[in-house]
């Protein structure tokens, strides 16, 4: 006789007995759906069943054992599906010819009211079990969140004649956007460095690290490969204006073709991709030369708002293996910023679903004049304000580089 | 919010295996697996090339691009081109080919005007 029978009292089990009839069911046949009537109440006599909502499994039973007690003597809808993992043999007691056997026997009453008790507070314990679990899970998200801020610069660079300020927001614990900025001694220059990994969640912020390291790693490779044999990563940067401009150039080729064919190559069959403009800055001239790989226009911005927009120049990396990125130029004048940001800026939604949009942003920074950190903050504020409280449904990402009057 | 999206299928007549797939609604981080699953289906049951009608998509985001990207990956597993030779896309909506040009997909999995087009083409 079963665990569970034998831990009701005599009368009860009694009742139980004479209202059971027993059934069977094949491997994978569901004993019933979630949202089904609950209609009886299942004890398993041989074969095991698992109990689970679409492919999350939230519990597995054998021999012995009770399910759809719940929903059985309550008469509420399932909430859960029981399927069968082998062949199954189960007792099935009907509410209602339980109810009548139970009306005869007073002491079967007491037991069934004992039984549901003992069930539920079973059921408490492994809630709190998957509480604990949950909670496990969150820290470790949390881990998680802490590491991928080591990846975005703790301090930007100090760079004489500008003024240099990033802002993020993640929408979930960790992000897949990112913003870098950094001094490449070898070649002057400051790498200027936004990027945008498709999807959402862990997967995007695993790809943004991955994207975010190939990016510096390459771009810095000049200065760590004169360390390595000269002691000294300044040492390239004696060299003259035009080999400087050449050897930036070449920088940002490598750069970008390194980062983009590594993944493409290396992890294409997952589809994931990043956009990104990458930067390189020339503090003594302001002119910066660039790739825009599938990246929102980058801003110039001067006292009217933004003088110039700084399309893609090819298509997003990580996918197409062998695509070609075009190299431009621009400059950037004493009292000008350049502005990039991820699309989490114009798509940011309100309440009501509408999106913030570009329009709206080109017509704020019409109206902005003031240091870098504050022209950031005052985009946030206005992303905020139009949000109102709405659910962040992508990473909020910017850089801006101001270049100071002489 | 699989709701937010609808797929209508359609087999086309003809020598080659090919399918449509109309789209309606918006394809992003929470619609992208209901496309993949469908196009997998699709190719499960022996399309072997895709017709993408994206006229009807509202908001296509960069989560839905990468359904698109996993549709190529599916129809042609091992081929290392970077063009798509098996999916194409018919008649982008404004917001579809806003994206398409700004991620440069556009240079990479082609763009028709209509089902015949498409065919002639492939």
């Amino acid at each position: 006789m079963s665990q569970f029978l034998n831990s009701l009292n005599r009368e009860l089990r009694e009742a139980m007995e004479l209202t059971a009839e027993r059934v069977r069911f094949k491997a994978g046949q569901a004993v019933f759906n979630r949202g089904d009537p609950g209609l009886a109440i299942y004890v398993i006599e041989k074969g095991s069943v698992r109990v689970h909502d679409d492919n999350l499994v939230l519990n597995r039973l054998a021999e012995g054992d009770v399910f759809g007690e719940i929903a059985g003597i309550g008469g509420i809808e399932r909430t859960a599906t029981v399927t069968a993992e082998d062949e199954l043999t189960v007792m099935r007691i009907e509410r209602e010819a339980l109810y009548s056997a139970v009306q005869t026997r007073p002491e079967a009453l007491r037991g069934l009211a004992q039984m549901l008790c003992e069930r539920e507070s079973g059921m408490a314990d492994r809630m709190t079990s998957r509480s604990w679990q949950l909670h496990a899970a969150r820290q470790e998200l949390e881990i998680g969140r802490g590491i991928q801020a080591g990846f975005l610069p703790a301090k930007l660079p100090d760079v004489h004649g500008y003024d240099i300020a990033g802002h993020f927001q993640a929408a979930r614990v960790v992000a897949g956007d990112f913003y870098d900025a950094f001094y490449i001694p070898a070649i002057d220059r400051v790498a200027l460095v936004i990027g945008d990994v498709c999807d959402k969640g862990v997967g995007a912020a695993l790809f943004m690290t991955l994207f975010r390291s190939l990016i510096r790693a390459a771009a810095q490779s000049r200065t760590f490969i004169a360390w390595a044999v000269d002691d000294d990563p300044g040492k390239a940067s004696t060299c003259d204006e035009q080999d400087r401009e050449a050897l930036a150039e070449e920088t940002l080729k490598n750069t970008v073709a390194l980062t983009n064919n590594y993944v493409a190559t290396t992890h294409g069959k997952t589809s994931m991709f990043a956009s990104a403009f990458i930067g390189l800055l020339d503090p003594a001239t302001g002119a910066i030369s660039y790739v825009n790989a599938g990246h929102e226009e980058a801003f110039i911005l001067d006292e009217n708002g933004v003088r110039l927009m700084l399309p893609p120049t090819g298509p997003v990396m990580g996918i197409f293996a062998g695509a070609s990125h075009g190299i431009a130029s621009a400059r950037l004048e004493p009292g000008e910023t350049l502005l990039l940001y991820t699309d989490g800026v114009p798509e940011s939604k309100s309440t009501a679903g509408e999106q913030y949009s570009e329009k709206q942003l080109l017509a704020l920074l019409n109206t902005w004049q003031g240091s870098a950190a504050e022209l950031l903050q005052m985009i946030a504020a206005a992303v905020g304000e139009f949000a109102q409280g709405a659910e962040q449904h992508d990473d909020i990402t910017m850089l801006a580089s101001y270049r100071e009057r002489v | 919010m699989s709701e937010d999206l609808q797929i209508a299928i359609s087999r086309e007549e003809g020598d080659k295996a090919i399918t449509v797939m109309r789209l309606r609604g918006s394809l992003d981080a929470n619609t992208q697996s209901v496309l993949e699953n469908k196009a997998k289906e699709a190719i499960d049951g022996g399309a072997e090339y895709l017709l993408l009608d994206l006229s009807a998509v509202d908001y296509l985001g960069s989560a839905g691009m990468r359904g698109i990207h996993a549709i190529t990956n599916l129809l042609s597993p091992d081929d290392p081109s970077m063009r798509s030779p098996k999916l194409k896309i018919l008649n982008p909506s404004p917001a579809a080919a806003k994206i398409f040009k700004t991620l440069g997909f556009d240079a990479f999995i082609d763009v028709y005007g209509s089902v015949d087009e498409a065919i002639a083409a492939l």
